[in-house]
């Protein structure tokens, strides 16, 4: 197995991570990094949340209404009084969704960085012109 | 506001989209572990370094048995006040785990004091304060809270050298000293309120 051959399998292992459609957004990327940073045990207010992220409450109401819709991100009332708390951490489901979604990032830029492989054999040409052969 | 939403085909970022989406992750998982840390330890620290202060100042200069009592009051306010205003802000599932934890390590002082046996009764203080720092220092490692260990650390350093220096000034000192230390970490992590 030649060098090139071993950067091929990594790169395949690496793309086969694939990228998670709810969190292509950067702002629902940027939430759910926010709660993957906690330990598995904590959860964080809405307020906590904006001044983390520095968004305001519209759009982080949004954002974690789909990530919350999609199971990534698991809510929960927490009532002191007459006033209410929603607190919000991040599911199993969104922690491997979003260490798939980082690995299949880095795998981009590993392919980017590495040297484009010579192509030999059977690709039909394209319609642009640009046969490899 | 366009946001690409579940179900959609996804377009797949270049290399440099990467490179800054993961860019901008970084930053926001640093400032979510720092609030939450915050947040949970912000009031905490400051009463408790008030209380050390005020309880420490009160044993040294006001005369023995009321000194005593001031300065278990001063402790005793710092307990109501944390019991009472709680954060509920940060919730994790292991804080009734700690805080029986701490109420052990408060706990059990008493019978530590009867086994170590200090000499008087602001040498009883310094051993205290010791204890409950070598909590904050293992609480600290526990939750990865390094400000909050390295404070502990200080105490016990602190008391144990003016102990061998100046007897005398130790309990002040340690005192003192560890409830700024304590005071200063909390009332900077307030800032997370503005």
């Amino acid at each position: 197995m030649t060098g090139q051959d071993v950067l091929l399998a990594e790169l395949a292992g690496l793309l086969a991570s694939p990228l998670d459609p709810v969190l292509t957004d950067p702002t629902r990327l940027r939430i759910q990094a926010a709660l993957h940073a906690q330990p598995d045990d904590t959860s964080m207010s809405f307020t906590i949340l904006r001044k983390a992220l520095m968004l305001t409450d519209g759009n982080l109401g949004t954002h974690i209404r789909v990530l919350a819709d999609a199971g990534f991100v698991a809510a929960e009332e927490s009532w002191r009084g007459k006033r209410r708390t929603t607190l919000y951490r991040a599911t199993s489901a969104g922690r491997a969704a979003f260490d798939a979604h980082v690995q299949a990032l880095n795998a981009i830029i590993q392919a980017s960085a590495a040297s484009p492989p010579k192509i030999v054999g059977h690709y039909p040409p394209d319609k642009g012109g640009n046969d490899p052969r | 506001m366009a946001t690409s939403q579940p179900g959609e085909n996804v377009d797949v970022p270049t290399s440099s989209d990467a490179v800054r989406l993961l860019g901008e992750i970084a930053p926001v998982a640093r400032r979510s572990q720092r609030l939450a840390r915050d947040v949970t330890m912000a009031r905490p620290l400051l009463t408790w370094g008030l209380a050390w202060i005020t309880g420490s100042v009160l044993f040294q200069y006001v005369r023995s048995p009321d000194g005593a009592v001031l300065g278990l009051l001063a402790c005793a306010a710092a307990i109501a006040v944390n019991w009472l205003v709680r954060p509920r802000e940060v919730r994790r599932t292991t804080e009734r785990r700690f805080g029986l934890g701490w109420f052990v390590l408060m706990g059990t002082s008493p019978l530590l004091v009867a086994v170590a046996q200090p000499g008087n009764t602001k040498l009883t203080a310094v051993f205290l304060g010791c204890l409950w720092a070598v909590g904050m220092l293992l609480y600290g490692i526990g939750v990865r809270d390094w400000p909050l260990a390295a404070v502990g650390l200080l105490i016990v350093l602190l008391a144990a050298a003016m102990r061998i220096a100046l007897p005398g000034q130790a309990m002040i000192t340690a005192g003192v000293a560890g409830g700024l230390a304590m005071a200063a970490v909390g009332g900077w992590r307030l800032r997370w309120r503005r």
